[in-house]
């Protein structure tokens, strides 16, 4: 093979973060847009924001301030909901931004990555890395993950420059700051980027970098401290702050994540199902590799590997299902992966047989599942899945609901956007450990009540609503009137509430 | 010529241009230009246009989306309707204006391998040429100069971006890419953007005195990028691209028989560019025949076709200019040649526009190549003959867009073996009131061609309407002989039928349409206007309203009248037709009204109720 030149090297991370562009392109779906929640909410976000309400959740009959979500990827998107106004059209500037993002991070990951690999196998690892099928589910979705990847990575790609400079660390510094503005577990990349420089001994550049990310941070916060009471108990677990959560949640409930159960997620991703000690085993091999990798790298990308790591145990700590949260990780995690296996092989026979067995079983694991995910779209098949009963609910709400009906329905941002309803979320529900705890029928009715909540609708029997609701309904006096039901599937109720 | 330098012939060839086609300004609107612009709000403001930035090219009240998408091209009508108050004369004037700065601009792409006096031949086979005259002097053309023009300064530009050094290399990277992307949003062929640019990259090398190569990865993955942001973008706005547009008679054609029916329009197309004097406004049905089964013409045409791309490919060091002509004009013309795809048209002249670069290359280079005194003399003598011809003709052709009524009478007189000019004729008739006569035209119209089933539906309404139901009945037949399961085809038969006092057989034919498309919606609107006119059985109308409903995404609806035909439906013997109508709602029912569901099982499952005849 022949040496790489400046300009291929420079060619072939702009190659990676085309392909990253096109193969999001390719992975947008024909799902609603809010099947997960988080997309509906930052849609809604835009639209306010577009339509001069302010960032509030203008789908409650009382639209709140949004305090939970961040506000920058809806800004950002309210710019296009400008340029196009007609919902759920312009759904496809969405798409097209969220793609670009994924190209850019893409891109800049490929750059950055060629301090650790060669360059093509860095490109061809960062490709994998951002084609890989956890990556392009996200991206199917308007989720913020691909516009903080692009700042994240920028941010690294700054913070690890050496010799730093003000300015290099002013530009980390605010590109951290961006992406806590686009999701609040960027302060991990905050405080990387600063914990590099003062590992480093760069503290001037680490002052500088924690300053302006300070101070981009600081006014969210602000509007946060001044905006985060939610006066009902039944909103404030999906529409009040992440403090509410931890208090109800309680601090035992966190440390319990102290084990790093996040980077569990990822070795589920990467290893193929095996009797348990076997699993346990594949993981401590893999993530040897990727400690290996982390350690040969942290000279040439502290920021890296200490943004990383306190992701990794915020994820842990936080009191959600962490997937999510890590597959955003999927790139850097592979980099670090193919570094340490590059490290193991000069180390002898034994360490390149370790070696062989990790690639084996991420080849098993994690390769099987991304060729089976591409060949069928199966990436796809969850958010497909869930719009097949809103589409229904959808066309009953806006075509059979007078204009003023407040809805009760799960994923309550996504009828409004398409059917045009004020709704409230029907699920009510409290933080009790690392889980929730639904509220009974006569909370869950009189919160409906106190809402003014006209319809109650249902995705269908296995929903969190279904209980409640089919308490209700066994009453004698049931104060839901079916309007339709869909055998196993979605139902719509009209309410009338108690006196 | 020693006075003659690029700068001059681009001034010449450019005036040439412009004042060869200055009769334009006396035209109107005609043709398209009338949904698409004087009838299109969005044509007329800036702020409309860009209101309406991201919406189909044809205003959806004229029920057309075709596929296509040209926001700058509608943000260009805007400001000239803005700036003359909707004057037809300025929107040619810019037309004109633009087409002279167009072949200003293939003066200067071809000043890269012939020397003036061959640029300006070539400029001015592009000025006079008479292919043009549609783009120009009808104003809807305005899409192909745009495009052309678009493409031509992204050459430019990326000429400039591989020869600059750094500073000012990213400036013109944005202005190349900036051109590619304007180039495609004024028209969809844009996106041969990227094509074009490596063609000239290419041929770079043999350009006199040219610096070694370098490297252009980043403005081809740019262009690259931006393409493919573009092409997402066209299919979120038209919907499926040109697909629901694609030319009825190529439509339905596997790729073997296309190519049977599109490699003779090859040969039309050399002919458009060479002797364009036989000139039409379409090129559908019969102005080209259409074969399905291959001919000698077939393969002549894909013989012509290959060799003349050969020597694009085999000339490239020796006369470049003559490479770049032939190749850039496959280029241009490939997405509307339907040898890969099936485009909206099967052939016309306003899609030659950029592909006029091939016999104005051809004759620049014949003038300026090197060679023996008597052969540049007679290269020269042709080029003369060949530009007054072309002038004379383009001056001709040009009132033959004066408005719609001259396009559809010359048209008519000039070519009636037209398929479409007997339906433009038609039309007029209609909207003078001629029922008879619009009927004649539609009849002939099918006759010539009997591919598009609104040709006969049409004709029948009209006749239906004044009380002809004999003809209709005859016209619907036809309809139905060419697409028997379209809609319209199944309501016209229905009503048809229903005038003739026929109920079960207009039933008969809607529940074939339902049954052939299930999800179309329109069928089952007739299938239920007609029950209620036939005053059929309550359950009956009940189920047949839910399947509407259901349709419709109206689930509370549906279900009310499921329940509705529940509390109606009583065992007995049913009908044939009735059958249908319990087996077509049995899964709805499922879906809705389990007890209705068991109850339709039950009846049709038994022999005494008949249904049992009736069930697949």
């Amino acid at each position: 093979m022949r040496p790489l030149n400046e300009r291929d090297v420079n060619l072939w991370p702009k190659i990676a973060g085309l392909v990253g562009f096109v193969a999001a392109l390719w992975a947008q779906s024909d799902a609603l847009v809010g099947v997960f929640y988080d997309d509906g909410i930052y849609v809604v976000g835009a639209k306010a924001l577009a339509q001069g309400h302010g960032y509030r959740n203008i789908h409650l009959p009382d639209p709140l301030p949004i305090v939970h979500y961040p506000f920058l990827y809806p800004a950002a998107l309210s710019l296009l909901w400008r340029l196009w106004p007609a919902f759920p059209q312009n759904a496809a500037l969405f798409e097209l931004f969220d793609a670009a993002a994924l190209g850019v991070a893409a891109w800049v990951v490929a750059s950055y990555a060629r301090r650790l690999l060669p360059p093509r196998l860095a490109a061809a690892v960062v490709t994998l890395g951002f084609t890989a099928f956890p990556i392009l589910t996200i991206v199917g979705m308007r989720l913020s993950e691909p516009l903080f990847l692009a700042l994240a990575a920028a941010a690294i790609l700054l913070a690890d420059r050496v010799p730093a400079t003000a300015r290099t660390a002013a530009a980390a510094g605010a590109l951290s700051g961006l992406a806590t503005l686009a999701r609040s577990i960027g302060v991990a990349f905050i405080a990387g980027v600063v914990l590099a420089h003062v590992a480093r001994r760069e503290w001037r550049a680490a002052a500088v970098a924690a300053a302006v990310a300070a101070a981009l941070v600081a006014p969210w916060a602000l509007w946060i401290v001044l905006h985060g009471t939610v006066a009902d108990a039944a909103l404030a677990p999906n529409y009040g702050t992440y403090l509410y959560e931890i208090r109800q949640a309680g601090l035992s409930a966190m440390l319990e994540g102290l084990d790093l159960r996040a980077l569990g997620a990822l070795g589920r991703l990467a290893l193929p199902r095996l009797p348990e000690p076997a699993w346990y085993a594949g993981a401590a091999a893999l993530l040897a590799a990727v400690i290996v990798g982390a350690s040969a790298s942290f000279r040439d990308a502290a920021a890296l590997i200490t943004s990383l790591g306190l992701y990794v145990l915020i994820a842990s700590l936080w009191p959600y299902q962490p997937h999510r949260f890590m597959w955003v990780t999927v790139p850097w995690f592979a980099l670090l992966l193919a570094r340490g296996c590059r490290e193991l092989w000069r180390h002898g026979r034994a360490a390149r047989v370790a070696v062989l067995l990790v690639a084996g079983l991420v080849a098993t694991g994690f390769g099987h599942a991304q060729v089976a995910s591409l060949a069928k779209r199966g990436f796809e098949l969850t958010a497909e899945g869930i719009s097949q009963s809103f589409r229904i609910l959808i066309g009953a709400v806006s075509g059979e609901t007078p204009e003023s009906a407040v809805i009760a329905a799960e994923d309550e941002a996504l009828i409004y956007l398409y059917a045009g309803r004020r709704t409230v979320p029907s699920y009510v529900f409290r933080w009790r450990g690392r889980g929730t705890e639904p509220a009974g029928a006569d909370s869950a009715l009189a919160f409906y009540c106190r809402a003014g909540v006209t319809h109650v609708a249902l995705t269908g029997p296995a929903a969190q609503t279904a209980p409640p609701v089919a308490g209700l309904l066994s009453r004698t006096d049931s104060p839901l009137i079916p309007l339709f039901q869909v055998t196993g599937g979605a139902a719509l109720y009209r309410l009338q509430c108690p006196g | 010529m020693s006075w003659l330098s690029t700068p001059r012939a681009v001034f010449l060839a450019g005036a040439l241009a412009c004042v060869i086609h200055v009769d334009s300004l006396r035209n109107d609107w005609a043709l398209d230009d009338h949904p698409v612009i004087a009838r299109n709000p969005a044509a007329h403001s800036p702020g409309a246009a860009l209101a309406a930035a991201f919406s189909p090219y044809w205003p959806p009240e004229d029920g057309l989306s075709a596929g296509l998408y040209r926001p700058l091209t509608v943000l260009s009508y805007g400001v000239d309707w803005a700036l003359s108050g909707g004057r037809p004369w300025w929107f040619h004037l810019v037309n004109v204006l633009l087409h002279g700065a167009v072949t200003g601009l293939v003066v200067l792409v071809a000043a890269a391998w012939l020397p003036p006096v061959g640029t300006l031949v070539a400029g001015l086979v592009f000025a006079v040429h008479p292919v043009h005259v549609e783009a120009v002097a009808n104003v809807v053309g305005r899409a192909e100069l745009l495009a052309a023009g678009w493409l031509l300064l992204a050459i430019l530009a990326a000429r400039r971006y591989r020869s600059a050094f750094h500073g000012s290399r990213r400036w013109w990277l944005g202005l190349t890419v900036l051109a590619a992307v304007a180039a495609q949003l004024s028209k969809e062929h844009g996106v041969v953007a990227i094509a074009l640019l490596g063609l000239d990259h290419v041929l770079e090398r043999s350009r006199p005195g040219q610096a070694p190569r370098r490297s252009a990865a980043d403005l081809y993955l740019s262009v690259a990028a931006a393409t493919i942001a573009y092409l997402y973008l066209w299919q979120a706005v038209s919907g499926d691209f040109v697909a629901a547009a694609a030319v009825a008679p190529l439509r339905d054609l596997t790729t073997t028989q296309r190519l049977a029916a599109v490699l003779p329009v090859q040969l039309d197309v050399l002919r458009l560019l060479v002797w364009p004097w036989d000139l039409a406004p379409e090129y559908g049905p019969q102005t080209i025949p259409i074969r399905e089964s291959w001919t000698w013409i077939a393969a002549l045409g894909g013989a012509v076709t290959v060799a003349i791309m050969a020597l694009g490919v085999l000339v490239v060091r020796r006369a470049p200019a003559v490479s770049f002509g032939l190749l850039a004009a496959g280029l241009a013309y490939a997405p509307t040649s339907n040898l890969v795809f099936v485009s909206g048209v099967v052939l016309a002249e306003r899609a030659l526009y950029l592909s006029v670069l091939a016999p104005a290359m051809v004759l620049g280079w014949l003038v300026a190549s090197g060679g023996q005194r008597q052969l540049r003399l007679g290269a020269a003598g042709l080029s003369v003959l060949l530009v007054v011809s072309y002038a004379v003709r383009t001056v001709t052709r040009v009132p033959f867009w004066r408005d719609t009524r001259t396009v559809v009478v010359e048209g008519f007189i000039s070519h009636p073996e037209s398929f479409a000019a007997h339906v433009r004729l038609a039309r007029a008739r209609e909207q003078t009131g001629d029922v008879q006569g619009a009927i004649a035209q539609y009849m002939a119209a099918n006759a010539i061609y009997d591919g598009y089933s609104f040709v006969p539906v049409r004709a029948a309404r009209l006749a239906l309407g004044s009380g002809r139901v004999t003809l209709a009945r005859d016209l619907a037949r036809m309809a139905a002989a060419t697409d028997p399961h379209h809609p319209e085809v199944a309501r016209v038969t229905s009503q048809v039928l229903l005038a003739l006092g026929e109920k079960d057989s207009s039933l008969a034919v809607l529940r074939n349409a339902i049954e052939a498309q299930p999800l179309n919606v329109p069928a089952l609107e007739s299938y239920v206007t007609a029950l209620d006119s036939i005053g059929a059985a309550d359950w009956q109308r009940y189920l047949a309203h839910a399947r509407l409903f259901w349709r419709r995404g109206l689930p509370v609806s549906a279900s009310a009248a499921l329940d509705s035909a529940f509390g109606r439906l009583s065992r007995g013997q049913f009908s044939r037709g009735e059958c249908w109508e319990l087996v077509q709602s049995a899964e709805l029912s499922a879906t809705l009204n389990p007890n209705l569901a068991r109850e339709i099982e039950t009846i049709v499952s038994d022999s005494s109720s008949r249904c049992m005849i009736g069930v697949k």
